[in-house]
């Protein structure tokens, strides 16, 4: 058994037909197309330094890729031209065209066939990260490798966490826009990263969340917040974080939804209001910001001077 | 049989064939030096992220590839609580490691305590950080590494996460007797110096037609800093004066394992499935969660073009809690009080998602999508909250590109909830998007969208102590959320590119609040709205001046408000409810950059941004404050 017989993830008849290049065509090798036209020779160069130049080689082990791995057999698109026509026209200026028409229409391509030409070699074996790729959000909704991955861009095919909030806000506009509000993630900061949260190549979860749960996501990080409290916030362990914050970004502190008192009063009912003459109380007390006094508003282990579990102590 | 890949493979006489060589390589380096001046005035916040003193900053890039090893190391300093390292290996494609550090600082906030009635004994106030900035420093280490075998496709792989949050933050809690009839709001400095780590082990491989994935984790989150603050106490009708224990930030530990499974082998049938195990345990109380989760999804593309995919997740959340916690006065050994503890919600939650895409022609799509969500609660009773809540939802959407410049996004989303646990989840919510993107000209983008939610409640349910507390009365409730944006794009020349665009985002809600009298009666007051806004902007312009000369220019404004108005009289007096949810603040940021390149490899570069939050109410029983910063760096840069 080897990576050479692994079953590709997604093999779809129709796809695999577009990805199958001119029937009249020939494998010329990558030594007759880039090596032989300096146009590519940034691209060669790149290629040859990455994981799949590697594979150029048979001694990697690993399977073949060379450049009609994709853009399919190139023998009639470098027909009739030579070595000596390209360096004729190189010394006047001219760059050679070659029929590259005859090759895969890649840009044209249906997404889901775009992804299955990378799919087909980085199964999920290869790529174990990509078992939820048909059933995840980017496939369902038409989106292929291609945007976030260019292979010809340099030699490093990983995308650098920095890349990540540009390519991301291509198509997620409306989330930039919770980022440049007063109280947000560091993601424009560039200090956190949309893959901190969410698994671009797919997920069983909602929102291409990374963990089982928005909450598991948020207390990775957020360790102090994460319990289990014996005094707890009602069953919030067992529900989002998203009920009380905005998880990109807010007008309100904190990234709350909405500021506070107002926030915890859609669910809880408001302290007495009026003054006791015998205690002192006053209304003021009980409407301030409500974690000024329930500081462990998230669960405590400690119970209140009354005994019960009011997130004050 | 791999003994066939391999005759094959021998067959073809691959090795002859290619007789590769790879080629040298030239390793590529990059090293830029500046110094960066920082301007403040104010509030730090102005910058959240951002540590707001002068200093030196330095950053280097380095490539090799020196076949087989692959060699790649990026690292940016921009001043000592604020720097980001990425270090990758690779050997061949069988040794793959990486290391990310992301060490950033975060200005955090100082909420100014105000004394609402300097004319009665309590509430009081007990400012002990006067003037006090805080910040906390985030330092973020991702650690991989991966081992593939060369012919069987075994990998093998550790994956390490450690975040260390070390700096001061304000603590905010209640002293007094911490009951009602002598309430102290204190401010005060808090250290903190908390360690996160995450370690997982794992292994995948071809198990015949299926690939498994088998992982353990470790996690253990540890506090160095304050765990527990102490504090003294008056005394109360529960308890005598004394020092107690306050504001626990409890250590945990935990384990989990994961085992994943994936297979296509028949072609047009895709299917997945997951286990994961997962146990937390606190170190200070002994308060323990296990969660036990399986999930399942199936994928069935039955002709190019339509795809039919089916998700299914049982979790099992089981928590427990000791039947006593104990409250001590370290200095009095006869102050010792045990309190029952409550007992946990545990729950048993199904989630089912059937979602179907169909493209009938070319530039025309269907989707649709059914969710399923049921929640059954044991001990829900305890914390008034219902025993079961079921969610459906219906999602239909339609793309179609209506020309070869004109494309449509269509989208209609149904909810109905079915006893809600919370009450700013709706029984019922309409919800669309409608986004229209045109590009008239090569050179123009435009995006127009905006989407909405309507939200709906018939039967509130507050939690509080009074009897009246339950499902019975028709309380109402009415969220009104709304989002719009436009967006353009023009490229002016080809050196020249303009962005602009506009957001609208708008979160309002209606609804009746209720609170106590003295006499523990409920008092509610209908209809009470409340209303955020904010108003987003932004203008970038990209210039490419010459290959040796790049401009960079963007500004960003956003003016949100918001407030509500209750109208019952004993909740204006005498500070309104209101004040501490009534806000208007305006948030400038301008970016400018220019960068120049000579012929050797030498670069300068000049960046320059500016910050302005203010608080335009001066409010101040808000959290905001205001602030304005410059920050100025000038580097060079030598490329290799």
């Amino acid at each position: 058994q080897s990576l050479k017989s692994s079953e590709p993830i997604v093999p779809l008849a129709e796809y695999e037909r577009m990805l199958v290049g001119r029937l009249d065509a020939d494998y010329v090798g990558s030594k007759n197309c880039l090596a032989a036209c300096h146009y590519h020779d940034q691209i060669r160069l790149d290629f040859e330094a990455s994981t799949m130049g590697a594979q150029m080689s048979a001694d990697s082990g690993m399977p073949l890729v060379d450049c009609e791995s994709c853009h399919g057999p190139g023998s009639l698109a470098i027909e009739g031209l030579t070595p000596e026509k390209v360096a004729a026209d190189a010394a006047v200026g001219k760059q050679t065209p070659c029929r590259y028409e005859t090759l895969i229409d890649l840009k044209n391509l249906p997404a889901q066939a775009q992804s299955l030409l990378c799919l087909k070699c980085h199964s999920a074996n290869a790529t174990f990260n990509l078992h939820e790729w048909n059933a995840g959000a980017h496939a369902v909704a038409d989106v292929s490798c291609f945007p976030c991955h260019d292979i010809h861009a340099g030699p490093d095919l990983i995308v650098s966490p920095k890349e990540t909030k540009e390519m991301c806000f291509k198509c997620h506009k409306e989330k930039e826009a919770e980022f440049l509000l007063p109280s947000h993630h560091p993601v424009m900061e560039g200090k956190s990263f949309c893959t901190d949260c969410h698994q671009p190549h797919g997920s069983f979860h909602d929102s291409l969340m990374r963990e089982e749960t928005i909450r598991a996501s948020c207390v990775r990080c957020h360790g102090e917040v994460e319990g289990p409290y014996v005094y707890a916030h009602a069953d919030l362990m067992n529900e989002d974080c998203t009920i009380c914050h905005a998880n990109h970004g807010s007008v309100n502190n904190n990234l709350l939804k909405l500021s506070q008192p107002y926030l915890c009063l859609q669910c809880h009912v408001g302290h007495r209001t009026s003054a006791n003459p015998v205690t002192g109380e006053t209304k003021g007390a009980f409407y301030t910001r409500c974690t000024d006094c329930h500081s462990q508003i998230h669960g405590t282990d400690i119970p209140s001077a009354s005994g019960r579990g009011n997130m004050t102590q | 049989g791999e003994a066939d890949d391999w005759d094959l493979l021998d067959s073809l006489d691959i090795e002859e064939d290619y007789a590769y060589e790879f080629p040298e390589i030239p390793p590529a380096a990059h090293i830029h030096l500046g110094y960066r001046f920082v301007d403040l005035e104010g509030a730090a916040r102005v910058f959240q992220y951002e540590y707001l003193e002068d200093s030196l900053m330095a950053g280097a890039e380095l490539r090799m590839f020196p076949f087989p090893h692959r060699f790649f190391f990026d690292f940016d300093l921009a001043n000592k609580e604020d720097y980001l390292t990425d270090l990758r290996y690779a050997y061949g494609d069988l040794v793959l490691l990486r290391w990310l550090n992301n060490t950033y600082y975060h200005n955090t906030k100082h909420v100014r305590l105000h004394d609402y009635n300097p004319m009665t004994p309590a509430p009081g106030v007990d400012i002990r950080d006067t003037g006090r900035e805080y910040g906390v420093t985030a330092r973020q280490n991702k650690f991989s590494l991966m081992v593939k075998s060369p012919r069987f496709p075994l990998h093998v792989y550790f994956d390490g996460f450690h975040l260390v949050k070390d700096g001061n933050i304000q603590q905010r809690n209640l002293l007094g007797s911490g009951y009602y009839n002598n309430l102290q709001r204190v401010s005060q400095e808090r250290k903190l110096d908390n360690t996160t780590r995450i370690f997982t082990v794992g292994a995948n491989s071809h198990l015949g037609f299926v690939e498994v994935d088998f992982a353990h984790v470790e996690k253990r989150f540890d506090v160095d800093g304050n765990p527990v603050l102490e504090d003294a106490y008056t005394a109360s009708g529960y308890r005598p004066a004394g020092i107690y224990k306050h504001s626990s930030i409890p250590e945990l530990e935990g384990s989990g394992n994961t085992l994943r499974i994936h297979t296509s082998y028949s072609g047009k049938w895709v299917a997945a499935a997951s286990f994961l195990q997962n146990d937390r345990e606190n170190n200070f109380s002994g308060a323990q969660s296990d969660v036990m989760i399986g999930a399942g999804s199936l994928m069935w593309s039955p002709k190019p073009g339509m795809t039919l995919s089916l998700r299914y997740t049982h979790r099992d959340l089981d928590h427990e809690n000791p039947a006593h916690v104990t409250v001590a006065d370290p200095g009095d050994s006869a102050a010792v009080f045990p309190y029952p503890a409550k007992k946990p919600v545990s729950s048993k939650t199904d989630t089912l998602s059937l979602t179907g895409k169909y493209r009938p022609i070319k530039g025309l799509t269907f989707r649709a999508k059914y969710d399923y969500r049921k929640v059954d609660r044991t001990n829900g009773g305890i914390w008034k909250l219902p025993e079961s809540t079921t969610r459906n939802g219906f999602t239909l959407a339609a793309d179609s590109r209506l020309h070869s410049t004109v494309l449509l996004n269509l989208k209609y989303v149904y909810k109905n909830v079915d006893d809600p646990a919370y009450n700013s989840e709706p029984e019922h919510s309409n919800g669309g998007r409608f986004a229209l993107t045109w590009l008239p000209h090569p050179a123009v983008s435009l995006l127009f969208s905006y989407e909405l939610d309507r939200q709906e409640r018939d039967n509130l349910n507050f939690a509080g102590s009074g009897e009246y507390v339950g499902n019975d009365l028709p309380w109402y409730r009415e969220t009104d959320l709304d989002n719009a944006r436009i967006i353009g794009t023009f490229q002016v020349t080809p050196k020249l590119t303009l962005t602009g665009t506009y957001s609208y985002l708008q979160y309002d809600v209606v609804q009746d609040l209720v609170h106590e009298n003295l006499a523990g009666d409920a008092q509610v007051d209908p209809d009470v709205p409340m209303e955020q806004n904010a108003h987003v902007f932004t203008v970038g312009i990209s210039y490419h001046l010459s290959d040796a000369l790049q401009l960079l220019g963007e500004i960003s404004y956003t003016r949100s408000e918001a407030g509500f108005f209750p109208s019952s009289e004993d909740l204006l007096a005498p500070v309104s409810v209101a004040s501490f949810s009534q806000m208007e603040q305006s948030y400038l940021l301008f970016h400018l950059n220019g960068h120049y390149s000579f012929n050797n490899g030498l670069g300068m570069e000049l960046d320059y941004r500016y910050g302005d939050l203010e608080d335009r109410l001066d409010n101040i029983h808000d959290d905001i404050e205001d602030g304005e910063a410059h920050i100025v760096i000038l580097s060079a840069t030598k490329k290799w």
